[in-house]
Protein backbone atom coordinates (compact mmCIF):
# COMPACT_ATOMS: atom_id res chain seq x y z
CA UNK A 1 0.00 0.00 0.00
CA UNK A 2 1.49 3.58 -0.91
CA UNK A 3 1.01 5.84 1.25
CA UNK A 4 0.46 9.69 0.62
CA UNK A 5 0.06 12.54 3.06
CA UNK A 6 -2.34 15.50 1.95
CA UNK A 7 -2.94 19.28 3.71
CA UNK A 8 -6.13 20.93 3.50
CA UNK A 9 -5.20 24.41 4.41
CA UNK A 10 -7.04 27.60 4.08
CA UNK A 11 -8.89 30.20 5.34
CA UNK A 12 -11.14 30.14 8.55
CA UNK A 13 -14.71 28.65 7.78
CA UNK A 14 -13.96 27.44 4.17
CA UNK A 15 -14.47 23.86 4.46
CA UNK A 16 -11.42 21.89 5.86
CA UNK A 17 -13.01 19.71 8.07
CA UNK A 18 -16.24 18.95 6.19
CA UNK A 19 -13.70 18.26 3.29
CA UNK A 20 -12.03 15.84 4.76
CA UNK A 21 -15.42 14.56 6.83
CA UNK A 22 -17.13 14.00 3.28
CA UNK A 23 -14.57 11.43 1.98
CA UNK A 24 -12.82 10.02 4.89
CA UNK A 25 -13.47 6.11 5.24
CA UNK A 26 -12.67 6.04 8.94
CA UNK A 27 -14.26 8.48 11.56
CA UNK A 28 -12.57 11.55 11.44
CA UNK A 29 -10.17 12.63 14.32
CA UNK A 30 -11.06 16.44 15.19
CA UNK A 31 -9.84 18.66 17.60
CA UNK A 32 -13.32 20.93 17.39
CA UNK A 33 -13.73 23.02 20.27
CA UNK A 34 -16.23 25.89 21.16
CA UNK A 35 -15.30 28.98 18.86
CA UNK A 36 -15.43 32.50 20.87
CA UNK A 37 -14.87 34.41 17.93
CA UNK A 38 -18.44 35.71 17.02
CA UNK A 39 -17.13 37.58 13.94
CA UNK A 40 -16.98 34.03 12.16
CA UNK A 41 -20.44 32.83 12.99
CA UNK A 42 -19.63 29.45 13.35
CA UNK A 43 -20.25 27.02 16.70
CA UNK A 44 -16.58 25.23 16.41
CA UNK A 45 -13.38 25.36 15.14
CA UNK A 46 -10.26 23.32 14.64
CA UNK A 47 -7.64 24.26 16.81
CA UNK A 48 -5.08 21.40 16.20
CA UNK A 49 -5.75 18.99 13.26
CA UNK A 50 -8.45 16.83 11.44
CA UNK A 51 -7.22 13.60 10.54
CA UNK A 52 -9.16 10.88 7.98
CA UNK A 53 -8.04 8.29 5.18
CA UNK A 54 -9.40 7.55 1.90
CA UNK A 55 -7.95 4.46 0.06
CA UNK A 56 -7.87 4.93 -4.24
CA UNK A 57 -7.94 1.81 -5.53
CA UNK A 58 -6.44 -1.47 -3.73
CA UNK A 59 -3.19 0.17 -3.87
CA UNK A 60 -3.14 3.96 -2.62
CA UNK A 61 -4.22 5.04 0.15
CA UNK A 62 -4.66 8.99 0.99
CA UNK A 63 -3.75 10.17 4.70
CA UNK A 64 -5.75 13.63 5.02
CA UNK A 65 -4.73 16.53 7.32
CA UNK A 66 -6.31 19.41 8.29
CA UNK A 67 -4.97 22.79 10.07
CA UNK A 68 -6.75 25.72 11.89
CA UNK A 69 -7.27 27.69 9.62
CA UNK A 70 -6.41 30.61 12.12
CA UNK A 71 -3.12 32.90 12.00
CA UNK A 72 -2.47 32.51 15.72
CA UNK A 73 -2.61 28.31 14.80
CA UNK A 74 0.76 28.68 12.51
CA UNK A 75 2.94 27.07 14.43
CA UNK A 76 0.40 24.23 13.61
CA UNK A 77 0.52 24.21 9.95
CA UNK A 78 4.30 24.02 10.09
CA UNK A 79 4.01 21.18 12.13
CA UNK A 80 1.51 19.25 9.75
CA UNK A 81 2.85 20.71 6.24
CA UNK A 82 6.25 18.23 6.92
CA UNK A 83 6.15 15.41 4.72
CA UNK A 84 3.08 16.67 2.59
CA UNK A 85 3.20 15.54 -0.81
CA UNK A 86 0.06 17.64 -1.80
CA UNK A 87 -1.93 21.11 -0.39
CA UNK A 88 -5.29 22.19 -0.98
CA UNK A 89 -5.33 25.67 -0.20
CA UNK A 90 -9.41 26.48 0.48
CA UNK A 91 -10.84 29.64 0.45
CA UNK A 92 -13.94 31.23 1.66
CA UNK A 93 -15.45 33.45 -1.26
CA UNK A 94 -18.02 35.15 0.68
CA UNK A 95 -15.11 36.70 2.63
CA UNK A 96 -14.83 39.90 2.85
CA UNK A 97 -11.29 39.72 1.37
CA UNK A 98 -10.86 35.99 -0.03
CA UNK A 99 -8.12 36.95 -2.39
CA UNK A 100 -6.03 38.57 0.28
CA UNK A 101 -6.93 35.34 2.53
CA UNK A 102 -5.28 33.64 -0.20
CA UNK A 103 -2.08 35.37 -0.33
CA UNK A 104 -1.49 34.27 3.56
CA UNK A 105 -1.89 30.66 2.78
CA UNK A 106 0.33 31.51 -0.44
CA UNK A 107 3.05 33.40 1.06
CA UNK A 108 3.03 30.60 3.93
CA UNK A 109 3.49 27.80 2.49
CA UNK A 110 5.44 29.00 -0.63
CA UNK A 111 8.10 26.70 0.58
CA UNK A 112 5.49 23.79 0.58
CA UNK A 113 3.68 24.57 -2.41
CA UNK A 114 7.55 24.92 -4.28
CA UNK A 115 7.72 21.29 -3.59
CA UNK A 116 4.73 19.65 -4.07
CA UNK A 117 0.96 19.50 -5.75
CA UNK A 118 -1.24 22.36 -4.91
CA UNK A 119 -4.82 23.29 -5.83
CA UNK A 120 -6.89 26.31 -5.42
CA UNK A 121 -10.24 25.43 -4.08
CA UNK A 122 -13.00 28.27 -3.35
CA UNK A 123 -15.35 27.22 -1.61
CA UNK A 124 -19.12 28.86 -1.25
CA UNK A 125 -19.03 30.93 -4.15
CA UNK A 126 -21.71 32.77 -5.92
CA UNK A 127 -20.47 33.16 -9.47
CA UNK A 128 -22.06 36.61 -9.47
CA UNK A 129 -20.34 38.14 -6.77
CA UNK A 130 -17.11 39.28 -7.12
CA UNK A 131 -13.85 38.38 -7.31
CA UNK A 132 -14.22 36.19 -10.21
CA UNK A 133 -12.51 32.33 -10.22
CA UNK A 134 -9.93 34.13 -13.08
CA UNK A 135 -8.84 36.99 -10.38
CA UNK A 136 -6.84 34.23 -8.23
CA UNK A 137 -5.76 32.63 -10.97
CA UNK A 138 -4.39 35.46 -12.05
CA UNK A 139 -2.90 36.07 -8.54
CA UNK A 140 -1.26 32.70 -8.53
CA UNK A 141 0.42 33.36 -11.82
CA UNK A 142 2.20 37.03 -10.59
CA UNK A 143 3.63 34.71 -7.48
CA UNK A 144 4.68 32.48 -10.51
CA UNK A 145 2.43 29.42 -9.22
CA UNK A 146 0.99 26.98 -11.96
CA UNK A 147 -1.43 25.04 -10.05
CA UNK A 148 -5.34 24.37 -10.91
CA UNK A 149 -7.83 26.65 -9.18
CA UNK A 150 -11.75 25.64 -9.08
CA UNK A 151 -14.68 25.95 -7.51
CA UNK A 152 -16.20 23.53 -5.67
CA UNK A 153 -18.68 22.31 -3.02
CA UNK A 154 -16.58 20.53 -0.39
CA UNK A 155 -19.87 18.96 1.57
CA UNK A 156 -19.61 16.61 -1.84
CA UNK A 157 -17.90 13.95 -1.72
CA UNK A 158 -17.31 13.13 -5.69
CA UNK A 159 -16.15 16.56 -5.62
CA UNK A 160 -13.54 16.34 -2.60
CA UNK A 161 -12.39 13.38 -4.56
CA UNK A 162 -11.79 15.56 -8.13
CA UNK A 163 -9.77 17.87 -5.83
CA UNK A 164 -7.65 14.78 -4.60
CA UNK A 165 -7.93 13.47 -8.36
CA UNK A 166 -6.55 16.95 -9.46
CA UNK A 167 -3.32 16.67 -7.01
CA UNK A 168 -2.93 12.71 -7.97
CA UNK A 169 -2.11 13.86 -11.37
CA UNK A 170 0.38 16.38 -10.50
CA UNK A 171 2.33 14.33 -8.13
CA UNK A 172 2.24 11.27 -10.95
CA UNK A 173 3.73 13.69 -12.96
CA UNK A 174 6.56 14.81 -10.82
CA UNK A 175 7.36 10.86 -9.93
CA UNK B 1 5.24 40.17 38.20
CA UNK B 2 2.41 42.28 35.92
CA UNK B 3 -1.06 40.79 35.59
CA UNK B 4 -2.59 41.54 32.13
CA UNK B 5 -6.71 40.77 31.88
CA UNK B 6 -6.94 40.76 28.51
CA UNK B 7 -10.45 42.61 28.26
CA UNK B 8 -8.75 45.33 26.31
CA UNK B 9 -7.35 43.06 23.39
CA UNK B 10 -9.60 42.53 20.38
CA UNK B 11 -9.78 39.59 17.96
CA UNK B 12 -7.55 39.32 14.68
CA UNK B 13 -10.41 39.89 12.70
CA UNK B 14 -10.59 43.30 14.47
CA UNK B 15 -14.08 42.83 16.69
CA UNK B 16 -14.04 42.17 20.56
CA UNK B 17 -14.17 38.82 21.90
CA UNK B 18 -17.11 37.87 23.88
CA UNK B 19 -15.29 36.53 26.87
CA UNK B 20 -16.44 39.33 29.38
CA UNK B 21 -14.16 41.75 31.11
CA UNK B 22 -15.50 40.40 34.61
CA UNK B 23 -14.44 37.20 33.96
CA UNK B 24 -11.51 38.20 32.57
CA UNK B 25 -10.33 40.89 35.92
CA UNK B 26 -11.43 37.50 37.84
CA UNK B 27 -8.64 35.25 35.96
CA UNK B 28 -6.35 38.11 35.92
CA UNK B 29 -7.01 38.62 40.14
CA UNK B 30 -6.66 34.02 40.26
CA UNK B 31 -3.46 33.85 38.24
CA UNK B 32 -1.99 36.78 40.42
CA UNK B 33 -2.94 34.96 43.59
CA UNK B 34 -1.53 31.37 42.07
CA UNK B 35 1.84 33.52 41.72
CA UNK B 36 1.93 35.13 44.99
CA UNK B 37 1.60 31.83 46.70
CA UNK B 38 4.28 30.22 44.99
CA UNK B 39 6.54 32.80 45.74
CA UNK B 40 7.15 33.61 42.26
CA UNK B 41 9.40 30.95 42.48
CA UNK B 42 9.96 29.46 38.88
CA UNK B 43 7.35 30.09 37.21
CA UNK B 44 8.11 32.43 34.00
CA UNK B 45 4.71 32.97 32.57
CA UNK B 46 1.02 32.11 32.70
CA UNK B 47 -2.09 31.96 31.03
CA UNK B 48 -5.62 31.70 31.49
CA UNK B 49 -7.51 31.71 27.58
CA UNK B 50 -10.40 29.97 25.87
CA UNK B 51 -9.65 26.97 24.49
CA UNK B 52 -10.15 27.74 20.96
CA UNK B 53 -6.59 30.07 22.10
CA UNK B 54 -8.09 33.66 22.97
CA UNK B 55 -6.18 35.01 26.16
CA UNK B 56 -8.15 36.03 28.77
CA UNK B 57 -5.40 36.75 31.41
CA UNK B 58 -1.76 36.27 31.38
CA UNK B 59 0.97 37.31 34.13
CA UNK B 60 4.13 38.18 33.73
CA UNK B 61 4.48 37.85 29.57
CA UNK B 62 4.40 40.43 26.76
CA UNK B 63 0.71 40.35 24.80
CA UNK B 64 2.09 38.71 22.26
CA UNK B 65 3.88 35.82 24.55
CA UNK B 66 0.14 35.73 26.25
CA UNK B 67 -1.32 35.23 22.58
CA UNK B 68 1.00 32.65 21.50
CA UNK B 69 1.13 30.81 24.85
CA UNK B 70 -2.11 30.95 24.80
CA UNK B 71 -2.70 29.77 20.97
CA UNK B 72 -0.19 27.05 21.60
CA UNK B 73 -1.73 25.49 25.03
CA UNK B 74 -5.51 25.27 22.92
CA UNK B 75 -4.13 23.49 20.52
CA UNK B 76 -1.94 20.95 22.92
CA UNK B 77 -5.06 20.60 25.16
CA UNK B 78 -7.52 19.46 21.99
CA UNK B 79 -4.34 16.88 21.10
CA UNK B 80 -4.30 15.84 24.69
CA UNK B 81 -8.29 14.99 24.11
CA UNK B 82 -7.86 13.20 21.34
CA UNK B 83 -5.60 11.09 22.40
CA UNK B 84 -7.23 10.11 25.23
CA UNK B 85 -10.18 9.49 23.12
CA UNK B 86 -9.00 7.38 20.57
CA UNK B 87 -6.41 5.50 23.04
CA UNK B 88 -10.01 4.44 25.05
CA UNK B 89 -8.64 5.80 28.42
CA UNK B 90 -11.02 8.53 29.13
CA UNK B 91 -12.58 10.79 26.88
CA UNK B 92 -10.79 14.21 28.17
CA UNK B 93 -7.38 14.88 29.98
CA UNK B 94 -6.90 15.93 33.25
CA UNK B 95 -3.48 17.47 33.07
CA UNK B 96 -0.86 17.96 30.76
CA UNK B 97 2.86 18.02 31.75
CA UNK B 98 5.40 18.84 29.00
CA UNK B 99 9.38 18.84 30.46
CA UNK B 100 12.45 19.97 28.89
CA UNK B 101 15.85 20.10 30.16
CA UNK B 102 15.11 23.53 31.51
CA UNK B 103 11.46 23.61 32.53
CA UNK B 104 8.38 22.40 31.99
CA UNK B 105 4.43 23.70 30.66
CA UNK B 106 1.98 22.17 32.76
CA UNK B 107 -1.73 22.62 31.49
CA UNK B 108 -5.27 22.04 33.00
CA UNK B 109 -8.63 22.39 31.43
CA UNK B 110 -10.94 24.82 33.01
CA UNK B 111 -14.55 23.47 32.53
CA UNK B 112 -16.42 26.48 33.07
CA UNK B 113 -20.14 25.85 31.94
CA UNK B 114 -20.32 29.01 29.86
CA UNK B 115 -17.02 29.92 28.78
CA UNK B 116 -14.30 26.89 28.42
CA UNK B 117 -10.76 27.52 29.15
CA UNK B 118 -7.25 26.56 29.79
CA UNK B 119 -4.87 27.17 32.27
CA UNK B 120 -0.66 27.11 31.10
CA UNK B 121 2.01 27.46 33.37
CA UNK B 122 5.59 27.69 31.85
CA UNK B 123 8.34 27.10 34.59
CA UNK B 124 12.08 26.74 34.72
CA UNK B 125 13.34 23.88 36.64
CA UNK B 126 13.45 25.87 39.85
CA UNK B 127 9.69 25.35 40.15
CA UNK B 128 8.34 22.45 42.99
CA UNK B 129 6.64 20.88 40.30
CA UNK B 130 4.01 19.29 43.28
CA UNK B 131 3.40 22.89 44.63
CA UNK B 132 2.99 24.01 41.16
CA UNK B 133 0.13 21.59 40.53
CA UNK B 134 -1.36 22.04 43.58
CA UNK B 135 -1.97 25.79 43.26
CA UNK B 136 -2.73 25.38 39.78
CA UNK B 137 -6.16 22.89 40.87
CA UNK B 138 -7.25 25.91 43.42
CA UNK B 139 -6.38 28.42 39.89
CA UNK B 140 -8.82 26.08 38.05
CA UNK B 141 -11.23 25.34 40.97
CA UNK B 142 -11.96 28.74 41.51
CA UNK B 143 -12.62 29.83 37.70
CA UNK B 144 -14.51 27.06 37.15
CA UNK B 145 -17.27 29.09 39.73
CA UNK B 146 -15.88 32.46 38.27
Amino acid sequence: MIEHKILFTGSVGAGKTTAIQAVSEIPVICTDVLNSDLTLGKEATTVALDYGEVSLGKTERLRLYGTPGQERFSFMWDVLAQGALGLVILVDHTQTNPLQDLSIYLNHFKDTIRKTACVVVLSKMDASRPPALEAFTEMMQENHMVYPVVEADVRDRAQVLWILDLLLVQMEARL
Amino acid sequence: MTVNPAEKKTSSSGKRRPVNKELCAKAGYILGLFVEKLGGIGVKSAVIATTDGFDVASVAMSEEEGAKLSALSSSISAIGDMAIKEIGIGVSHQSITIESESGYIFIMDIRHPNCPMVLSIAASKDAVLGKLIYYARQVVAKMIEA
